[in-house]
């Protein structure tokens, strides 16, 4: 199943060695007030279904750039869908003005420094680029 | 993928700091779809002048415009509360004029619930608010027995409140308004007037189910009318029927078929009814049959399952016409899909049959030869290349069971098409 899942990536993304797939962190702001975040709360955020946290207060998906690893490894292990069926459930959702997509980044240190001075947001990293700058409420 | 502008001409250039991007970026995105496509249609018979005409194929010449479709949208956020969106969409079938597709304000009333007012997509069916965004779909356009409204946009507003009720989330969208175009019905240009176009949309998805149901209505008014020389040939038609003249008949066949040469078809339509209604005494007919403020009602359910892998799609629809003049429709479709890694294999059949009205309204329509019963079966594949871009072949074999009252016939239609966004 995961094998079979990072060969799919491999051909979409060249980058992807076929090894081991990376552990994801979903991170947050050491300000914001959820301790933890379950993988449903998370997918709903990042599929714009919720524009909160679960504690009520307003939330702001940020992603990786579609063609790094992290974005592949985050979709398969949270979203459960590949980019090419995000890619289309985005287009029925922009298209038809119903939401814009999110907010992108293209490095895990642009990450960390936006999710750290921004409590409202929610982003990922490889595990092993955490830091104390920011605090982890998954990991997958 | 879909790109914002400055976001990335911050990005890359000398800063690439996130604070600085923040303050550019963010408020306008411009986002594109893209299909190109060929298509071969061959006729069953070949000799017959009447073959099957299908989604605007209508000989066998490879085509290479019906189908290509470009769209560019301009989403602007005003402040948080406020958004403004155009949509401009120039097709290969209106000769790539612009329309604007989309072109509204939107409202968050709170985070549940937002309001639209300009130009929207009548929300008719399961796929009508992207039906011209291929790539959001498998099959290279919407299969044409279900998808077969001539007219798609309106001028108005609408309410969407969403809600999530354990598992389950839903949306109830409200639309209200007007449309007033000059519109194509069986290759003839109407000025059209829907008024009242009012409509509510229900859609709950739970895990990989999805249920849709949707009713619309509207007040349609077109500018058809009696043709005098039409209404005589045709009198005349009907009153030889009646005598079993056979010379007569024949006659008058040929002085129908000289006058209504260039008579718009509805109007032909009208002017015989109106004629059958003079000759068996119901003088009032025509005003049963014509297109001034009459009401038309729409319902339509959608079932969606998808685990990723296996995919269904069965959507029902029942068109209601209070105008003889337009027959009263049921349609449904069933679709199946099953993924293979970047390519996805779908089947659909659809099939779309007119109902007669009953007592002397009936009559008339069964005089008029209005009648028909399509079957439709599309075999296909969909690519995924790369993100953002899937090529897909089609076979589509079309049987017109019934066509204008009579037996029809058969096509295959074979498409390639490419779908893009950006």
């Amino acid at each position: 199943m995961k094998i079979k899942k990072t060969i799919a990536s491999g051909i979409l993304f060249a980058t992807v060695a076929v090894s081991v797939q990376a552990e994801i962190a979903v991170i947050v702001s050491r300000d914001n007030q959820n301790a933890k975040i379950n993988q449903d709360a998370i997918a709903r955020i990042f599929l714009a279904k919720s524009s909160s946290f679960p504690n009520d207060v307003d939330a702001v998906a940020v992603d990786m750039k579609k063609d790094s690893d992290e974005y592949g490894e985050f979709t398969d292990s949270f979203l459960d869908k590949t980019p090419n069926q995000l890619a289309t459930y985005w287009s029925r959702l922009i298209f038809t003005g119903r939401a814009r997509p999110n907010k992108e980044v293209s490095s895990a240190t642009e990450m960390k420094k936006l999710i750290a001075k921004n409590s409202n947001m929610i982003g990922y990293i490889d595990v092993k680029d955490v830091d104390t700058s920011v605090r982890v409420v998954s990991k997958k | 993928m879909f790109k914002k502008l400055s976001a990335s001409a911050v990005m890359f250039g000398l800063l690439g700091s996130a604070s600085i991007a923040n303050a550019v970026d963010e408020d306008l995105g411009i986002y594109g779809f893209l299909s190109v496509g060929a298509t071969v249609l061959d006729n069953e018979n070949e000799n017959n002048d009447n073959g099957v005409t299908l989604d605007g194929f209508d000989d066998e010449a490879g085509n290479f415009k019906q189908d290509t479709v470009f769209g560019l949208q301009i989403t602007k956020q005003i402040n948080d509360k406020t958004s403004a969106t155009g949509q401009l969409v120039s097709r290969g079938t209106s000769n790539y004029e612009t329309e604007s597709a989309w072109a509204f304000v939107s409202y968050a009333v709170n985070s549940e619930t937002d309001v639209r007012m300009g130009r929207l997509r009548i929300p008719f069916f399961y796929y009508s608010e992207f039906l011209e965004v291929g790539y959001a779909y498998n099959w290279i356009r919407t299969p044409s027995d279900v998808y077969s409204i001539p007219f798609s946009s309106f001028d108005g507003l609408d309410i969407t409140h969403r809600f999530s009720v354990g598992k389950m989330d839903g949306s109830i969208q409200a639309n209200y308004g007007r449309f007033t175009e000059t519109i194509d019905v069986f290759g003839s240009d109407y000025d059209a007037d829907l008024q009242n176009i009012l409509g509510v949309a229900l859609t709950l998805n739970h895990g990989d189910f999805g249920l849709r149901l949707a009713a619309q209505q509207a007040d349609i008014t077109f500018d058809n009318m009696v043709d005098a020389d039409v209404k005589l040939a045709y009198t005349d038609l009907i009153v030889a029927t009646q005598t079993g003249d056979q010379a007569a008949i024949a006659t008058a066949q040929a002085a129908v078929a000289v006058a209504s040469e260039d008579v718009r078809g509805l109007d032909v339509a009208l002017s015989a009814v109106d004629a059958y209604g003079a000759v068996t005494g119901n003088t009032n007919l025509s005003d049963e049959f014509d297109l001034d403020n009459k009401k038309a009602n729409f319902y339509d359910a959608a079932f969606t399952y998808n685990n990723g892998n296996y995919g269904l799609v069965v959507e029902a629809i029942q068109i209601d016409y209070e105008s003889g003049l337009l027959l009263d429709t049921q349609s449904y479709l069933v679709s199946g899909s099953k993924r293979f890694g970047d390519t996805t294999v779908h089947a659909t059949y659809s099939t779309a049959k007119d109902e007669l009205d009953s007592g002397v309204v009936g009559q008339g329509q069964e005089l008029l030869q209005l009648e028909g019963e399509d079957i439709s079966v599309i075999l296909g594949a969909r690519y995924d290349y790369a993100p953002g871009t899937a090529i897909k072949f089609e076979i589509e074999n079309h049987d017109e069971k019934i066509h204008n009252a009579q037996d029809g016939n058969s096509a295959m239609l074979y498409s390639v098409a490419v779908d893009m966004i950006f």
